[in-house]
């Protein structure tokens, strides 16, 4: 009945996914686009003009990159469904956007002729000021690409490389519902006290939710965000056989029993219900996966 | 559908050393040689991985279908009865439907003191008991057994598939009580003309069927 698998070559896409964002690569060419307006000249920095000013422009250019950096944490947020590695992930995806900005107007830089690379004398002072001119330029063309996140990208859209906003809707409807299970009354003996009454809405989300992850599994596209959704949708599957072991009717001891086996601590449990946990090791862990689950507020 | 709520009464590991002594105590020395030879293979570390017949599944797997109807109560047995079972009232309460007792196990002092306690309940409540006896526990039983029980599959196989698979009634019946018991189980399914059962049973019967379905104890008459 109870039984836990795991997606060895999944595991490994899916951290991938959670810790780069590989499910929005969208976001990364939507980020580096307004960079590319260096290469038809139409954006251009001239750092001879400000030199003396560079210990304050550097500064002030961090602004841009956090605002960038907030705009892609806001659309992370509802694009997945936990908040684990998700400041990480912004932190990584608004650097990849700057560096690559910052590429693009060292080449253009090279193409137009206004900069000569040389390896030998790469960390001369005019090598520095190029860097610095691309970098500044790669900010400045943030300021676009915020504007353009801003009116594309926080409105739901259907842009290609960006998960579909029906899917993340659906995912929005989701999390919801594993944010009502976890802060269920079953958590606890205290509040659950073997009274039905205060488990039957779990009872009923629990059904909800197994039509909720089959719905957006047959949901075309989006494949890496479905995948990522296989190990919450068996720990929800496993942890709803466990809730229908709960009795529903008859005497509160037996509810105890079969509840402390679930859930109580391993220091709280008698001798055979230690030997059931054992037995029912993959409920319990499918439990407290659920219940670690970070889904924000 | 309802949940059956059962609680096995059956030795775990640690225990059938106690019970082959008693055996032998007892003068029962080839069922406890039996014991010795099978107790490996037999029990568990819980009462639920009692094996009953040999090379078979545990009494858990037994009860296992889909949906799962059985709903383990074996865990009261041992966290709330003590062991002069002093106070059952928790099996009561509970209102267990099936005990499924391991023939061992009344050998334990504290499964004695649980029968003596709930016998009485137990016989007047709907629960229904279950005593495992394992035919292999003789030798020449089993192969006997084995044989008249293959003729019989072999001439009624329809019926015997859905006795053993379907849950169809077809017992198999191996001494007096056996028979006494399906005498007397059939009865209870077929109420007496004209008592207050059958009474409003017949109400029910022409309010949406129109006609009686069954009148008396289906009998089999001399072709």
């Amino acid at each position: 009945m109870f039984s836990l698998r795991f997606w060895k070559s999944a595991d490994v896409k899916n951290h991938l996914d959670r810790v780069f964002g590989l499910r929005a690569w969208g976001l990364l060419l939507y980020g580096i686009l307004p960079a590319n307006l260096a290469l038809i000249g139409t954006l251009e920095v001239k750092l001879g003009k400000v030199d003396n000013l560079l210990p304050y422009i550097i500064p002030v250019s961090i602004l841009p990159i956090l605002i960038t950096y907030l705009l892609i944490l806001s659309r992370y947020r509802s694009w997945y469904l936990t908040r684990d590695f998700l400041k990480r992930r912004s932190a990584i995806t608004t650097a990849l956007i700057l560096v690559s900005a910052s590429l693009i107007s060292g080449a253009a830089g090279i193409l137009q002729g206004r900069y000569i690379l040389s390896i030998s004398n790469f960390w001369d002072r005019p090598h520095f000021m190029a860097i610095i001119e691309s970098f500044l330029f790669g900010v400045s063309s943030l300021v676009i690409t915020s504007t353009l996140f801003m009116s594309l990208l926080t409105k739901p859209s259907e842009l290609p490389g960006i998960p579909s906003s029906k899917f993340v809707d659906q995912l929005t409807e989701l999390r919801a519902a594993l944010r009502l299970v976890q802060t269920s009354n079953v958590w606890s003996w205290a509040t659950y006290g073997g009274d039905e009454t205060k488990i039957s809405t779990l009872r009923t989300k629990l059904t909800e939710l197994s039509a909720l992850f089959t719905k957006l599994d047959s949901y075309p596209g989006d494949k890496l965000a479905k995948d990522s959704l296989k190990p919450i949708a068996e720990y929800t599957r496993i942890f709803s056989a466990a809730i229908s072991e709960l009795p529903v009717d008859g005497g509160v001891k037996l509810k105890q029993s079969t509840w402390k086996v679930i859930f109580d601590a391993p220091g709280n449990l008698t001798e055979n219900q230690s030997l059931e946990r054992d037995r029912l090791k993959d409920v319990f862990q499918a439990t407290q996966q659920i219940q670690a689950l970070s889904l924000g507020e | 559908m309802a949940n059956i709520t059962y609680a096995v009464i059956a030795l775990k590991q640690s225990e059938a050393a106690i019970v082959e002594a008693e055996l032998r105590k007892q003068k029962m020395d080839t069922v406890a040689d039996w014991l010795a030879a099978n107790k490996g293979t037999l029990y568990g570390k819980t009462r639920e991985d009692w094996t009953p017949f040999p090379s078979d599944v545990s009494i858990r797997e037994f009860l296992k279908s889909e949906p799962q109807i059985y709903r383990s109560a074996t865990a009261l047995i041992d966290d709330e009865i003590d062991d002069e079972a002093s106070d059952v009232t928790v099996l009561t309460e509970e209102e267990i439907d099936l005990y499924i007792i391991d023939i061992f196990a009344l050998f334990i002092k504290k499964f004695q003191n649980l029968a003596l306690q709930m016998d009485s309940a137990v016989a007047i409540s709907q629960s229904t008991c279950c005593l495992i006896l394992p035919y292999q526990i003789s030798k020449e039983f089993q192969q006997t057994h084995d044989l008249l029980i293959a003729s019989y599959s072999k001439s009624w196989k329809a019926v015997y598939k859905a006795y053993s698979q379907k849950g169809s009634l077809s017992r198999v019946v191996v001494v007096p009580d056996d028979l006494r018991n399906f005498r007397q189980y059939l009865i209870t399914q077929f109420p007496e003309e004209g008592g207050p059962v059958a009474a409003t049973l017949k109400k029910v019967q022409a309010k949406f069927l129109g006609q009686i379905v069954h009148t008396e104890v289906p009998r089999i008459t001399p072709g």
